[in-house]
């Protein structure tokens, strides 16, 4: 019953999801011809053809170019954003609205429903997550002429505190994506716990209240991990790598224990106390 | 319909004349109060294995904060019944379907489909109709026919398709392009479409026009399904008493009565509509 459920919503899902994988595929590519057109001006106006330095941007067209680069490295993330709040927003229509009338009656557990929906949700998420990140690899790689120590070291700051001791290397990259992959199913099973949340709590404005929660709670373990990594930093340790990958570390398996418990969560709420209206 | 036996259905046995059951409550003069809880059914302590009852609830009680949408409501509805659930606005008639089908929780009491508790197990068994337009309004009649086959084992395509073509439903027509009415015959068709051991019907022809409900009423509630059970609420008490076999009147939470509906003639003189009025009167 999962693989059928989770047939059905990648179903629903995947005709905007494609929209939205075109407008950060193409935003990703503009930006990186934006990046190569930048290059090419500068060589133009003879400031040379490394990075783009300070005084290259006074040449009118660079400017334009460069900025349309970062407005395409927006949209990359915007659409990655996108597609976040259109699961997010169709796993809260199909189990809390009128829609749920139809999910909630099927003769399946509610933690095989909730599994579903995150199955399908969290396979897009990491694709539009990884994909982001290599067209912003494809940028750096466009800007720095091709240098792949600049390609791993942009690849590496997805891991997180780790990035501060990461030197662009094959271990720092794939602790990068690993990170990557767990953000993913953290920011997801957070999102669907705090909207079970504000649909059992609050008896108006339920996705407002839900809202509340998930950023009050993100907020809260991010301060967590913030003042932990300065810590690590500051304080009187005998290895700053140590410590700084020990927290790293530390978040992510956190960051997967609150994703597997906001789940749960999820789950036993829909089962026993949320009543649809 | 000679076949009532008073609440609670604790055995299948054939009462002599039908009799009323009506509720501690005292907001009900005109009726014989039960005093005796409803006991809980022991089908293995009987001498003779007796089948569950289709449904069967003691105690239910839904509080929404410190308002009671129902109260201590005991019912016992043997299968083959189809028992109508009247009461006014606010009464708790959908609290009590919504209980049944899985989509809201008793805040006290047990509920229990041919003997199991709510949960996926009572759901394969009940085919729930809900008082409002509940399918994505991107999808098409056939994908909602073919998403009832692939999750429900009782769903009957061919029969789904016999009762649209009746209706004139197209199913190839999208959900928003259907009327408000149209949307609930296809989402009754759907709902009576399988063959489930309970029916809970949250008023099935509230929307549809007087010549679909005759359809509705006489070929596919009484005529496709003819041993079904079925539960539903209505306010169209006129349109629906001819096909009741039991009613139960329901005010503020609580049961008033639970009788057949061959007891209003014999012992008020009148029909179950003007009886409703009469109860009900503002």
């Amino acid at each position: 019953m999962l693989g059928k459920l989770f047939s059905y919503e990648l179903r629903a899902l995947w005709k905007p999801a494609l929209i939205m994988l075109a407008v950060m595929v193409v935003a990703g590519l503009a930006g990186t011809a934006c990046l190569g057109g930048a290059l090419a001006a500068s060589d133009a106006a003879g400031y040379g053809s490394g990075y783009v330095t300070h005084a290259a941007l006074s040449a009118n067209a660079t400017v334009v170019l460069f900025m349309g680069a970062l407005f395409c490295g927006f949209l990359v993330w915007a659409a990655v954003a996108a597609l976040y709040v259109f699961v997010a927003m169709r796993f809260y229509r199909t189990m809390f609205t009128d829609e749920g009338y139809l999910t909630l009656t099927l003769p399946v557990r509610t933690g095989t429903l909730v599994l579903a929906k995150f199955w399908a949700a969290y396979l897009l998420l990491a694709v539009f997550a990884l994909g982001a990140t290599m067209l912003y690899a494809l940028m750096v790689a466009t800007i720095s002429g091709g240098d792949a120590d600049a390609v791993s070291g942009v690849l590496s700051i997805t891991g997180g505190w780790f990035a501060f001791v990461a030197d662009g290397d094959v271990a720092s990259v794939a602790l990068g994506v690993v990170n990557t992959l767990v953000t993913c199913a953290y920011a997801l099973g957070l999102a669907f716990g705090s909207l079970t949340l504000g649909a059992w709590w609050a008896r108006r404005h339920k996705v407002a209240a839900a809202v509340g929660i998930y950023l009050g709670v993100g907020w809260l373990l991010s301060l967590v991990f913030s003042i932990a990594g300065v810590l690590a930093m500051t304080g009187d340790v005998a290895s700053w790598d140590f410590a700084l990958a020990a927290v790293s570390v530390a978040q992510l398996l956190l960051n997967a224990a609150v994703a597997a418990g906001a789940l749960a969560l999820s789950a036993l709420l829909v089962r026993t106390k949320v009543d649809l209206n | 319909m000679d076949q009532f036996s008073p609440m609670p259905f604790a055995s299948q046995s054939p009462q002599p004349a039908p009799q009323p059951v009506a509720s501690q409550s005292a907001t009900a003069p005109a009726l014989q109060p039960v005093p005796a809880p409803a006991p809980v059914p022991q089908p293995a302590a009987a001498p003779a294995p007796q089948p569950a009852p289709a449904l069967w609830c003691q105690n239910l009680t839904k509080a929404y904060g410190p308002n009671l949408a129902l109260d201590r409501f005991n019912i016992s509805v043997p299968a083959g019944r189809i028992v109508g659930l009247l009461g006014p606005n606010g009464s708790g008639k959908t609290t009590l379907l919504k209980m049944i089908a899985g989509v809201a929780h008793p805040s006290e009491g047990v509920i229990r489909v041919c003997g199991r508790p709510v949960g996926p197990e009572s759901k394969a068994l009940v085919s729930y109709l809900p008082e409002r337009p509940y399918f994505p309004r991107s999808m098409r009649v056939r994908e909602m026919i073919a998403y009832f086959a692939d999750f429900y084992a009782d769903f009957d395509v061919a029969m789904a398709h016999d009762m649209l073509a009746h209706l004139g439903v197209d199913p190839a027509a999208v959900c928003s392009a259907l009327s408000k009415g149209t949307v609930e015959k296809v989402q009754l068709v759907l709902v009576m479409a399988r063959h489930a051991a309970l029916y809970l019907l949250d008023e099935p022809i509230g929307g549809v026009d007087p010549a679909a409900r005759d359809y509705i009423l006489s070929t596919i509630i009484r005529g496709y399904r003819p041993g079904a059970t079925i539960v539903l609420s209505t306010h169209l008490v006129r349109d629906v008493e001819t096909v009741l076999d039991d009613f139960i009147l329901l005010r503020y939470g609580t049961m008033l009565l639970h009788a057949p509906v061959a007891y209003v003639a014999q012992e008020k003189g009148t029909t179950l509509d003007a009886y409703f009025r009469e109860e009900f009167r503002c």
